[in-house]
């Protein structure tokens, strides 16, 4: 026998038994919530559309992505056009970031080389927290290390002329990361990752500024909300109740919430929005859609 | 696919990882991922590559930090549990897990897709990211590491 007929030996004698059926069945509950998801998605893009629609017939102001740090995305440029390329920026967390996307292109085959991925940061820092907000749910921009390895299914998401991923993590709670891109004009399109669910190319969504219900997934619901440039702190109530406050990340909050929070039927679920001063400088309401599926 | 490659994978995982339930996770989520998205994986030149890579990535996701990473190592003594009829045999599993030790995750990476699931030195290059030298290179420290462990005579 040789040496490596030995080690194989050795080494199937050590790998466990496996149970495949059992195995089966656990793909098949962690499908299950995600095409529940998607028909959600699918059921709230309708609704985007057509409040997209309106929102552009009366003149709402047009929200364009903006690179200053402030704004919550640090930095390469965006212009008001689609770029042809990004310009990355020099040595840091996002030079790493270029360098570990290259190191991924030859797996998708979606990625250009030279695209730049951005870590989202914090808006601008409150000045004060208001009271009565409820309980702080830290939103941490997606941190970037050697040791990073990105899961696939994000890079699957990735749509070849969108120039900017940013990823973030929800504290103490199963949604670990997020991901969405800024594109030209007035559109953003976050996908929820990680649990066991993710929209596929062209399954995402772009939205304007706004509360997106997302993410269901057995009795934890994911609240995401696209805020103003200048928001330093946006907070989450459930019929009039305050549930939670966080720091937007990149434009973004990611609320995670116990589905029963949702003591009524069709719960409104309402964001405030404060600049640094704690001033209310929007608010968004959003049905929770309650469906036979879920 | 799923019949053909979904133990093989998750014996693999579990030697690198120590731990069959988090190497049970990472193939699981890469399968439901796979079929979450059938559509185009399907069409995708090798579908079972790209699940292997997702698995993988998984598991380093969970697997970061070094002292974890250790006691799942240690855990992996205790696979086998309840073989005390088997001494000599848990003990060499567990002398082998000590030398799988050695190794960094990559190897041990390198290790199980060409011992458990007898992937080519090329396949093994394509999931791992990596050159074949490479991949021969860290088939050559481990081979190091466990011919002293089995004691293969030369």
């Amino acid at each position: 026998m040789t040496t490596d007929d030995r080690i194989r030996h050795v080494l199937h004698d050590l790998a466990p038994s496996v149970d495949e059926q059992e195995g089966w069945k656990r793909i098949q509950a962690r499908i299950a919530p995600a095409r529940r998801r998607r028909r959600l998605a699918a059921t709230a893009a309708v609704a985007a559309v057509g409040v997209l629609f309106v929102g552009f017939a009366i003149g709402a102001r047009v929200w364009r992505p903006d690179t200053s740090d402030a704004a919550g995305i640090t930095g390469s440029t965006v212009t008001s056009t689609m770029p042809a390329t990004v310009e990355c920026p020099g040595p840091g967390v996002d030079a790493q970031n270029l360098a570990y996307l290259e190191a991924w292109t030859s797996l998708t085959g979606s990625l250009r080389t030279g695209q730049c991925v951005l870590a989202g940061v914090h808006g601008p820092e409150p000045e004060m927290i208001p009271g009565g907000l409820g309980d702080g749910m830290p939103l941490y921009p997606f941190e970037i290390t050697d040791d990073t390895v990105l899961p696939y299914g994000v890079l699957a998401t990735y749509v070849d002329d969108y120039p900017i991923i940013h990823l973030g993590r929800v504290a103490d709670t199963d949604v670990h990361g997020f991901l969405y891109w800024v594109r030209d004009p007035a559109a953003v399109g976050p996908t929820p990752d990680i649990g066991g669910a993710l929209f596929g190319p062209g399954e995402t969504m772009a939205s304007h500024p706004g509360v997106w219900v997302m993410g269901v997934e057995g009795q934890t619901i994911t609240i995401y909300t696209v805020v103003p440039d200048n928001a330093a702190i946006a907070a989450i109530g459930i019929d009039g109740k305050a549930q939670a406050w966080q720091r937007p990340v990149a434009k973004a909050s990611v609320f995670v919430l116990d589905e029963a929070m949702m003591e009524s039927v069709e719960p409104v679920i309402t964001v405030t929005v404060f600049d640094r001063t704690g001033t209310v400088i929007a608010q968004y309401e959003e049905r929770y859609p309650v469906g036979p599926d879920l | 696919m799923f019949h053909g490659y979904y133990g093989s994978l998750v014996r693999s995982l579990t030697v690198v990882a120590g731990d069959q339930q988090t190497a049970e996770d990472a193939v699981q989520e890469a399968f439901a991922q796979a079929h979450l998205r059938w559509s185009k994986i399907s069409k995708y030149e090798d579908p079972v590559a790209w699940v292997r890579r997702v698995a993988i990535n998984r598991l380093f996701n969970v697997h970061r930090g070094r002292r974890r990473r250790s006691r799942a190592l240690s855990r992996l003594g205790t696979l086998r549990g309840g073989a005390t009829d088997e001494a000599t045999r848990v003990s060499d599993q567990v002398d082998v897990v000590a030398a799988l030790r050695q190794l960094t995750q990559r190897q041990r990476l390198a290790v199980a897709l060409y011992y458990i699931e007898d992937l080519a030195v090329g396949e093994v290059a394509v999931a791992l990211e990596m050159s074949e030298g490479t991949v021969k290179s860290h088939l050559h420290r481990a081979r190091e590491v466990l011919r002293k462990t089995i004691e293969v005579p030369e």
